[in-house]
């Protein structure tokens, strides 16, 4: 009996090694997706702008995201340097339309700007507000290839179908988790290397892979950033008052 | 108590930053303490007669946050005022939907970015003349605040049992009541006997009693991408007007009038105004305007002062990519019932209005240019403001230059210039035309 059950074992850990179909390129980007997707999230980070003389400055600010079909709204607090300490950023988004607002506590004012561009620089940092929403494209965004597979690794190609910042990515996806481990930025003409990220730390809030500190290099300058997760929650319920006018005056 | 002391401070100190509460321990209590100190020091020197003089500015805050509520204060010693003063001390009580907030404080009204004419409930403070910080150009006062949201609108209320009048310097380079005696040495000896103004009482209303008590309202709604604010205030001008003490006199015989003393005192008005914005990306059109209706409604009081229209236009644009801030503010106002015939009363010559006009015009016309531009990632800041008064031909530009070493520390260099293109006209520019500064310094925060 034991050797008949050790034997259907081990058929049936021989069949999935053996005949389990290898993921496509879209298969694993969609994977790398879903493991970051979440209906709502709350993040404490602590951001480390780095010259190239080695000189640190910090950056702490703490985010809340949540996401009503396409529609995601956050708000930011910057809690340090002391300079900007409590000034707040709100980002709605209804039917796809973005609206953004920043109260400055110096000036005790609520003040609406303009949409920031994928390409500009969040906060002075080597990330873009594209790299901020995501540092690695949908299905449907772009062409996925898989040029590279090893044990631990898939290598994968991506070419965005509209190329506003970047005209290639290069993503190192881990096989365990499907985090990415490194993404490399391609200028528009796809041969430029502009950056690089890569993840120097993975992590687990319950049972959902993070990738706890990420380091992202502009090759040109060699100025580079690191952002640290200090706390996460996911999927947890969070009010619709964050995300208004009397928050962002109030704090509450 | 010692031992107290240092536990309060760790306590104090040690505490972590949060922002909201998903953050927190459960088992831990929902309260935040901060603690922050800033430095501002450095040297500043006069182009017109080479005065050099160092200052330091320093502020201590502190706040603690709990679930409902928000205790604050903001102190500061200023070494070129020689005053320690307190800039906030403040009690906020979140209570769903209202947050009651009561204190000594600034409140403000308004949509513009670089000047208002509608942010009225807090009085002046000119005593450094301008400065690159319109919040501490006001005064802050002692207040209750009552502020309220729905979805689209917002209301905010505020009554201050009495107030604080305008702080303007009384002597030193940004003096405010040198030109006024200037004025009253004019006219002596044709129609007042000389006195000398070191020995003339002068006496002031007294702006902290119950009967002084200033109550307003703001109510503001959001179609987007206009925002719309109206606004009633009853309340105090918080510049003073003279009411000069004669006895005697003769005019006609000319005999000049004996001047017992000087009265200060303040004119009540209700206020009605509006202030909105419209947002067409990336640019912002910001209007503000309203009416003070005076006590002095005929304008015939030469100690009060009259009803007067403001109004104020901005477009502002910020480049989200990279902060840069520009805007072109223009801004004015017009007295009613304003007679510019020059009588032979003395009073006459101490006219609220009078004093308060550029040039002795009834109405005055502003232009603001400003423009802020971080680069270097952040690091470094340059900041452009100028100012020119039509009616005065006075103007004035600020710029400054800030570096920062790193995230705690800056080094700046900022220079003042107060002109005018007619010496012979009246305006606080042409009257300041002397006190063009440089600063260089460092700022620091612990």
């Amino acid at each position: 009996m034991k050797r008949t059950l050790f034997t259907v074992a081990l058929i049936a850990l021989v069949s999935t090694t053996l005949f389990a179909a290898p993921l496509t390129a879209n298969e694993i980007m969609t994977k790398v997706l879903d493991t970051q997707k979440a209906d709502s999230a709350a993040m404490d980070l602590k951001l480390t702008l780095i010259e190239t003389n080695g000189t640190q400055r910090e950056r702490r600010i703490q985010t809340l995201t949540k996401s009503v079909g396409d529609d995601t709204s956050s708000i930011t607090v910057f809690l340090s340097p002391e300079s900007v300490r409590n000034t707040r950023f709100l980002t709605k988004e209804t039917n796809g339309q973005s609206e953004q607002y920043i109260y400055l506590p110096a000036l005790k004012r609520v003040k609406r700007i303009a949409a920031s561009e994928e390409g500009g620089s969040f906060m002075g940092s080597d990330f873009s507000y594209a790299d901020m929403a995501s540092t690695t494209y949908d299905t449907d965004e772009a062409v996925h290839t898989l040029i590279a597979e090893d044990g631990d690794t898939y290598t994968v190609q991506s070419v965005p179908n509209k190329k506003n910042v970047y005209g290639k990515n290069v993503v190192v996806v881990d096989k365990t988790t499907f985090l990415p481990l490194r993404v490399e930025f391609y200028d528009l003409d796809g041969k430029t290397l502009l950056k690089t990220l890569v993840t120097e730390q993975q992590d687990y809030v319950g049972d959902r892979p993070i990738t706890k500190v990420i380091v992202m290099t502009t090759v040109a300058s060699g100025h580079a950033t690191r952002i640290e997760i200090l706390q996460a929650r996911y999927d947890m319920p969070i009010s619709d008052n964050y995300f208004t006018l009397k928050y962002l005056e109030t704090g509450r | 108590m010692k031992r107290i002391l240092t536990l309060f401070l760790i306590v104090t100190l040690a505490l972590p930053l949060f922002a909201f509460d998903f953050f927190f321990d459960e088992e831990e209590p929902q309260t935040t303490r901060n603690v922050s100190f800033t430095m501002d020091s450095g040297v500043q020197a006069f182009f017109n007669d080479g005065e050099l003089s160092p200052y330091a500015n320093l502020t201590l805050k502190a706040e603690q946050d709990g679930a409902k509520y928000r205790a604050f204060a903001e102190v500061s010693y200023d070494s070129t005022l020689q005053s320690l003063e307190a800039q906030e001390i403040s009690l906020s009580l979140f209570l769903g939907p209202v947050t009651l907030k009561a204190g000594l404080m600034r409140h403000s009204w308004g949509t513009a970015d670089t000047a208002h004419v509608v942010d009225i409930v807090n009085g002046r403070d000119l005593r450094k003349g301008i400065v690159d910080d319109v919040e501490m150009m006001k005064r802050p006062d002692w207040m209750l605040t009552l502020s309220t949201y729905g979805e689209n609108s917002a209301f905010d209320m505020v009554v201050k049992p009495g107030f604080n009048p305008s702080l303007v310097a009384t002597d030193g380079k940004f003096s405010m009541t040198d030109p006024m005696m200037s004025m009253l040495d004019s006219f002596i000896p044709t129609i007042l006997n000389h006195l000398d103004p070191t020995e003339l009482p002068i006496t002031e209303m007294d702006t902290h009693t119950l009967s002084a008590i200033s109550i307003g309202g703001r109510y503001r709604f959001m179609f987007d991408p206009v925002d719309v604010g109206f606004m009633y205030y009853y309340g105090y001008y918080p510049d003073f007007g003279v009411k000069l003490s004669l006895s005697g006199g003769d005019l006609a015989n000319g005999i000049p009038f004996d001047l017992k003393g000087v009265h200060l005192l303040y004119t009540r008005y209700h206020f009605i105004g509006i202030e909105s914005s419209y947002f067409f990306s990336p640019f912002t059109l910001a209007v503000e305007g309203g009416m003070f209706l005076s006590e002095d409604s005929k304008g015939t009081d030469y100690s009060l002062y009259n009803s007067k229209l403001v109004y104020l236009a901005e477009l502002s644009y910020t480049n989200p990519n990279n902060s840069f801030f520009a805007a072109l503010n223009y801004q004015g106002q017009m007295v009613l019932n304003y007679d510019p015939r020059l009588l032979p009363i003395p009073e006459q010559y101490l006219e609220a209005d009078l004093l308060a006009s550029f040039n002795g015009k009834p109405y005055q016309n502003n232009f603001t240019l400003a423009m802020e531009y971080p680069f270097m990632r952040e690091k470094m800041k340059v900041r452009v403001a100028g100012t020119y008064q039509m009616e005065s031909l006075g103007y004035m530009v600020l710029g400054s230059l800030t570096y920062d070493l790193d995230d705690a520390v800056e080094v700046f260099a900022k220079a003042t210039v107060y002109g005018t293109f007619d010496e012979s006209r009246m305006g606080l520019y042409n009257t300041w035309k002397e006190n063009s500064q440089i600063q260089v310094g460092v700022r620091a925060w612990f």
